[in-house]
């Protein structure tokens, strides 16, 4: 249970970390369409 | 005087003295209460590690820690922090952008709404008084135990210095002293950690002694079953409820994301969010494993939450243990500065905007919250985690989801933010209040933040469906979104997004520091 409570801490970063640092991508990507 | 008051003045000596030099630099509202609006990525983290990390954490966490909650702490304090980089992406660049002196205001100017703004400050003033109601508590009884001195004299003495440093130097010196007071607790506690637990024979010892230990499950997935709730599931829920409840402290507390309107750029935002959290993981982690070890040496303190001031007064070499406490109270102050100079600035920007000089009025709010404060730490018994829960309850209930909304909703309305505040607030505050004064628990799952955020989200529907998006709110949102001329900087944008590349490697990071000293020893025979 302790390797299934510490997989979820880190899927829990991970999946909210990438999707912080896939909605700045694709804010950067239209500003360099828009240029 | 013994040498722990003595390292305890010579901390307040250099606090007093940085405040002063600082304070010479203040030439207006900005530099009070914005810091120039010019701090870089060191400063920002220092003071938003240090605003957050209080005697709450190395008194009332350590308590937690020590009493069997392990694994619950450790959910809380790994699923919050994913609250710093949400936030900032999501909340906090648009805070800078918006360029105000307070969150309630950020609120009032984007619903274009006095009355939102009004509601914003009144919360934002309970729960930061109410905060460092807990931290001068904790302050006060760290230093009590350590001195010897009256209880009440420890209070007027801690409050005397963190107010002239915050009164003097507003918050260019909280960022300042707060970025020295994270250096001094984090390199105390580093260097604690391995000496406490040293001595055992190193952490995995420490673990394998507890597998055998007379309180059972101490690491254990599930937690001392003899502690808080009866069963493993109860006490995961627990730790993932306040998990939510202090993720949204991290996003949009105004403690932490005050700490973005003084960020020289929205690149500091957003770098800052990544080491903030990296930074609070680490140091929570810290204080779980010392906390949990003070076990083998004391197993049956008579004060759960004076578990590192007893480590530090028993465990560590004198100089080791007096710099730990100055550690702790170093938290503690950092702490009281950040709240004690956002209600200045609250009550000075938010309710008596243009009645007179700014400066003044903040200043003169400061004294008169340190006094009140005072009276409410001597005449009430220290109950410094319960007071701190329920301060990060009210955030969470009353902002977060209309914070979010109020950049992610096209739909929101400003009767939907303040029903949706309201009702978040009242929901959570009258619960809350209700099951300590009649000391009736309710299951984890309904705990009063849960129901003060769904509240919260309901108020928000319901308001914003009855009315229309008027066109000033239509404006202001549309001109929040449009990056400014001054972010555009290619060699600025390609370094801030390999820095949140870092984000969801974090995760990895993480996994494989609980899987080395958690898991993986825990698990082994």
């Amino acid at each position: 249970m302790e390797l299934a409570v510490t997989l979820f801490l880190g899927a829990w970063i991970f999946i909210w970390g990438l999707v912080s640092y896939k909605n700045l991508k694709k804010e950067t990507a239209e500003q360099e369409e828009q240029k | 005087m013994n040498i722990y008051f003595i390292g305890i003045a010579i901390s307040f000596a250099i606090y007093l003295i940085v405040g002063y030099f600082v304070s010479k630099k203040i030439k207006n509202a900005d530099d009070f209460y914005v810091a120039g609006r010019n701090a870089p990525t060191l400063l920002i983290v220092g003071s938003m590690i240090a605003s957050y990390v209080s005697t709450g954490m190395f008194m009332g966490d350590a308590g937690e820690y020590y009493s069997g909650l392990f694994s619950p702490m450790t959910i809380l304090a790994t699923m919050q922090v994913v609250g710093y980089i949400v936030g900032a992406v999501f909340f906090g660049r648009y805070l800078r952008r918006s360029k105000v002196y307070t969150i309630p205001e950020f609120f009032g100017k984007r619903f274009c709404s006095e009355k939102v703004r009004k509601l914003a400050t009144i919360t934002a003033i309970i729960t930061m008084t109410v905060y460092l109601l807990s931290v001068v508590q904790g302050v006060g009884t760290l230093m009590y135990v350590v001195t010897g001195l009256d209880y009440r004299l420890c209070v007027a003495l801690a409050i005397v210095v963190f107010s002239i440093v915050t009164i003097i130097s507003g918050a260019q010196g909280v960022l300042i002293t707060d970025t020295m007071m994270f250096g001094v607790f984090t390199s105390a506690l580093v260097v604690s950690v391995f000496a406490i637990t040293g001595k055992l024979g190193g952490w995995y010892t420490v673990v394998d002694q507890l597998k055998s230990f007379e309180i059972k499950d101490l690491l254990a997935w599930s937690g001392n079953l003899d502690y808080m709730y009866p069963t493993g599931a109860e006490n995961i829920v627990w730790g993932i409820v306040y998990g939510i409840v202090w993720l949204s402290v991290c996003m949009v507390g105004p403690w932490q994301s005050s700490r973005y309107l003084m960020a020289k750029n929205e690149h500091v935002v957003l770098r800052s969010s990544v080491f903030s959290a990296f930074g609070i993981f680490i140091l929570q982690l810290l204080v779980g494993m010392a906390a949990v070890a003070v076990n083998l040496y004391k197993p049956e303190l008579e004060s759960a939450s004076h578990v590192m001031i007893w480590a530090s007064m028993n465990v560590l070499p004198l100089f080791l243990g007096v710099l730990l406490l100055t550690g702790v109270l170093a938290a503690g102050i950092s702490s009281a500065t950040t709240f004690l100079s956002l209600v200045g600035s609250s009550v000075a920007n938010d309710i008596c905007r243009g009645k007179g000089r700014p400066i003044r009025i903040g200043r003169i709010t400061m004294l008169v919250t340190s006094v009140i404060v005072l009276l409410l730490a001597v005449f009430n018994p220290p109950q410094i985690l319960w007071i701190m829960y329920f301060g990060g309850a009210i955030v969470a209930s009353a902002w977060m989801p209309v914070a979010l909304a109020s950049v992610l909703s096209k739909r929101i309305t400003k009767t939907g933010a303040f029903w949706g505040m309201a009702l978040g607030f009242c929901g959570c505050f009258i619960l809350k209040l209700a099951s300590n004064t009649f000391k009736f628990t309710l299951p984890a799952i309904l705990d009063p933040v849960i129901v003060g955020i769904i509240l919260n989200v309901i108020g928000i529907v319901i308001g914003s469906a009855l009315t229309q998006v008027s066109p000033e709110e239509k404006e202001v949102r549309a001109a929040l979104l449009v990056v400014p001329e001054t972010e555009k900087d290619p060699n600025e944008i390609k370094k801030t997004l390999q820095y949140m590349k870092l984000a969801p490697w974090l995760g990895v990071i993480v996994v494989l520091i609980l899987l080395s000293v958690w898991v993986i020893p825990q698990c082994l025979k």
